[in-house]
């Protein structure tokens, strides 16, 4: 096959496809990913100046040099950063990348004040190497498979293979081969291929730009997923008490992480149901509240022309827009938007009538509720059942908060992630994984439902 | 997504239905007054208002009319769930009283049933007499309207009621047969506490010219029907003041004390049932205890002989310098 020819042909407008000829051997890169001076040490230097032999391959002294059999191999070569040497009859690929990442930095999403500070990068070698340097085991394994008909992006199931259930892999691989789309910019897009989770607004999946959860999370039993372009990764499967739990709380002492953890649910709690237990006190259950409570809200509520339940959404809407636009605007504006909305809205709100001053404390009080959770779909999924238990109580009053609780904890019980219970360990009980989860105690048990090798330690 | 709007839609609509009450359109009531004059009932709501209260007055032939004529008096609905007291005179049928709120469903059932003769309470704006009364009785009350209008309806015993005069609680009124009966005040009244076990009494004890009053901490009292009715009272008790010449960091001089304060309270509680016993009122219960044990009542329980044996044990007598 004329593989010079059809190159030239197929990139045609291609401003950075390079093709040299020294004497009878084509070398062909794109200058945008490789890099010069490895083409001029492990190419042009050893080119001989009388006789070009028949097999350049063993003069090549490139650690990684490839024989290419077809044109499309040599086609995923030229645009992953090789070199394509053609001589003669013989084509082969030469790893010549250039380095075009940033350095590894500290995280910025799941920032902690003591634990590793590195955090992934759009690398995926050197994801990978941050993450086998921290599990030391031939029984640490990754199967590589590509997605995207254009990006061809790289992509690789992380497990250990004694630890993890070597059927999940193969389940996560057969997804990941089935995906037909053109490209993958961010391992955030595989999400809805790997999950169908159209029931639940809780993530089943977690994504994380930590090196060291990635590797304890191997550690339990799970599977973690990196692609090349990409600072995060996905663990799965994921359950509702991992988003509500941080690796951080590993590096702390447990008496005091099982307090900040008990926190932490009283707030997953506190975050979905207070703007409706404030609607359910004040407009049907004001027998509920102690008296002097209630004349105070009674007091506050005075000059508000709209009923509570309106007067709720119109708050929460409000502070969903601020919390939007915090996240959307460069941080140099977020003292701005801070300012604007906590200072000026809030007070005007409430001097104009609008809200009272008690709904201010309560929206407040459930946004900082909901900000204790790093990932930003529990902040959406608690939305999402704050809205549900808000609109069932200004029908029902705290019947209607039970009732909303019932729908909340039968859906969260009804729903799987790759065949697992996304309510694990609470339901279905198990002592194992809520030790490493809601609580913090002394472990050496793996989870029967993630790992068949139970006692850690045992290789 | 069409749930959610169809939710939406109905918000806008539907929020009037059932039990619907926005807080600011409530007037929560404090305390109820109801007087019987001239073939009428005569109420009278006090209303929380800010640092204030608001007094809205009706009448009518029955309760239920001198309710509605107050409520229209007023732009809001009124709340009855965080009742403080309803104050009855003695005009009027204590019975009838206990059937309309033992029925109604709007009330709290933890207010306090309360006897006034004074027309004139809600006379200061600034002072919350429903307030007052409930910090009076404390919120672990022995006089809430539930307890007193289950003991009413089941015949158990008769009822006691306080009594407010002059901006206070001050004394206890006995009923019989719907009548109100005597006024139990003062040392008395604490005679009255211990026998009906309730621990907020103080007995007061004389030594000589002098005097010891003992802070109860707690009291039980067993009532037995026999021959005679028995009363067995024991109490646990502090010293709170003394002015007796006894020295009580001496075991002898303590038990002493003890032994005359267990007197002198057998002496008092014999006086108070004697009274009791005169105005036919049976505030212990007793009736109810003869008809567990005999099935029937031949003998009434002011047509029996009454032994009281009181036990009372100082646990705690202070700081004691020398």
């Amino acid at each position: 096959m004329d593989y010079l020819n059809k190159i030239q042909k197929d990139y045609e407008n291609v401003t950075d496809l390079v093709v040299k000829k020294i004497k009878s051997i084509h070398i062909i890169y794109l200058e945008t990913l490789a890099d010069q001076d490895k083409i001029n040490n492990y190419i042009l230097k050893i080119i001989p100046k009388s006789l070009i032999p028949r097999d350049i391959k063993r003069l090549v002294p490139s650690p990684n040099v490839k024989d290419v059999t077809n044109y499309k191999d040599l086609n995923l070569y030229l645009e992953t950063g090789f070199t394509i040497i053609i001589n003669g009859k013989q084509v082969i690929a030469v790893e010549t990348k250039s380095n075009l990442n940033r350095g590894i930095e500290s995280p910025t999403t799941e920032a902690t004040l003591y634990g590793p500070k590195d955090s992934l990068v759009e690398n995926y070698q050197t994801n990978l190497g941050l993450i086998k340097r921290r599990i030391k085991s031939s029984h640490f394994k990754n199967t590589v498979c590509n997605v995207g008909r254009y990006t061809k992006t790289m992509c690789s199931i992380l497990y250990i293979d004694n630890v993890a259930e070597v059927e999940l892999v193969d389940k996560i691989l057969k997804c990941l081969e089935n995906i037909n789309i053109d490209g993958v910019n961010d391992i955030s897009e595989l999400k809805p291929y790997l999950i169908n989770d159209t029931k639940n607004v809780f993530p089943a999946v977690k994504t994380t730009e930590r090196p060291d959860v990635i590797a304890s999370a191997l550690l339990e039993g799970k599977i973690a997923i990196i692609i090349d372009n990409s600072p995060y990764a996905l663990i799965l499967p994921a359950f509702l008490v991992d988003f509500i739990n941080p690796i951080s709380d590993n590096f702390l002492k447990s008496i005091n992480v099982n307090f900040i953890k008990i926190l932490r649910i009283c707030c997953f709690l506190l975050a979905i149901v207070l703007p409706a237990f404030y609607v359910a006190v004040t407009t049907i259950n004001q027998e509920t509240i102690p008296t002097s409570l209630l004349i105070n809200i009674q007091n506050q509520r005075a000059n508000v022309p709209f009923p509570a339940v309106m007067e709720s959404v119109i708050t929460l809407i409000i502070c969903e827009i601020l919390r939007e636009s915090d996240i959307r605007f460069p941080s140099s504006y977020g003292s701005a938007i801070s300012i604007l909305g906590a200072l000026i809205l809030g007070e005007a709100a409430v001097s104009a009538g609008i809200v009272s001053p008690i709904m201010i404390i309560v929206a407040s009080m459930t946004f900082i509720s909901s900000m204790i959770f790093t990932d930003l779909e529990v902040i959406n999924g608690i939305r999402y059942w704050r809205f549900i238990f808000l609109f069932i109580s200004a029908f029902f009053g705290l019947y209607g908060v039970g009732l909303s609780a019932i729908l909340l904890f039968t859906n969260l019980c009804n729903y799987e992630v790759l065949g697992k219970p996304y309510f694990y360990p609470i339901s279905p009980f198990d002592m194992t994984y809520l030790k490493e989860s809601l609580i913090k105690i002394r472990n050496n048990k793996r989870s029967r439902l993630l790992s068949k090798n139970r006692i850690k330690g045992d290789l | 997504m069409k749930k959610l709007f169809l939710i939406l839609i109905c918000l806008f609509f539907l929020t009037g239905c059932y039990n619907y009450k926005e807080l600011d359109e409530l007037g929560v009531v404090s305390s109820i007054l109801i007087d019987f004059k001239d073939d009428k009932y005569k109420v009278k709501l006090e209303i929380y208002d800010e640092e204030e209260v608001q007094i809205f007055d009706g009448e009518g032939e029955n309760i239920t009319e001198a309710f509605k004529s107050a409520e229209a008096k007023s732009d809001n609905k009124f709340f009855y769930r965080h009742l403080n007291a309803v104050l009855v005179t003695d005009n009027v049928n204590i019975e009838h009283i206990i059937y309309y709120f033992f029925r109604n469903p709007e009330t709290n059932d933890n207010f306090s049933l309360i006897n006034t003769n004074d027309e004139e309470i809600y006379n200061d704006e600034e002072f919350n007499v429903g307030l007052a009364i409930r910090n009076d009785l404390g919120y672990g009350q022995d006089f809430s309207f539930f307890s007193d209008a289950k003991n009413f309806i089941n015949k158990t015993s008769d009822l006691t009621l306080p009594i407010y005069k002059d901006n206070k609680l001050d004394g206890i009124k006995t009923l019989s047969n719907q009548n109100f009966k005597s006024e139990i005040k003062d040392a008395e009244e604490n005679v009255l506490k211990i026998l009906l076990e309730n621990n907020n009494a103080l007995l007061n004890t004389k030594c000589g010219n002098d005097y010891f009053i003992l802070e109860i901490n707690s009291v039980d009292t067993k009532i037995k029907v026999d021959n005679k009715i028995k009363i067995k009272i024991n109490i646990k008790s502090g010293i709170q003041e003394f002015t007796c010449s006894e020295d009580i960091t001496k075991i002898d001089d303590l038990k002493k004390l003890e032994k005359l304060a267990s007197k002198s309270l057998e002496e008092d509680a014999k006086k108070l049932i004697d009274k009791l016993n005169n105005d036919s009122t049976d505030i212990l219960g007793i009736n109810t205890l003869i008809m567990n044990k005999y099935h029937k009542l031949d003998k009434y329980f002011n047509d029996y002989d009454y032994e009281i044996e009181a036990d009372v044990s100082i646990y705690k007598k202070g700081l004691l310098l020398k």
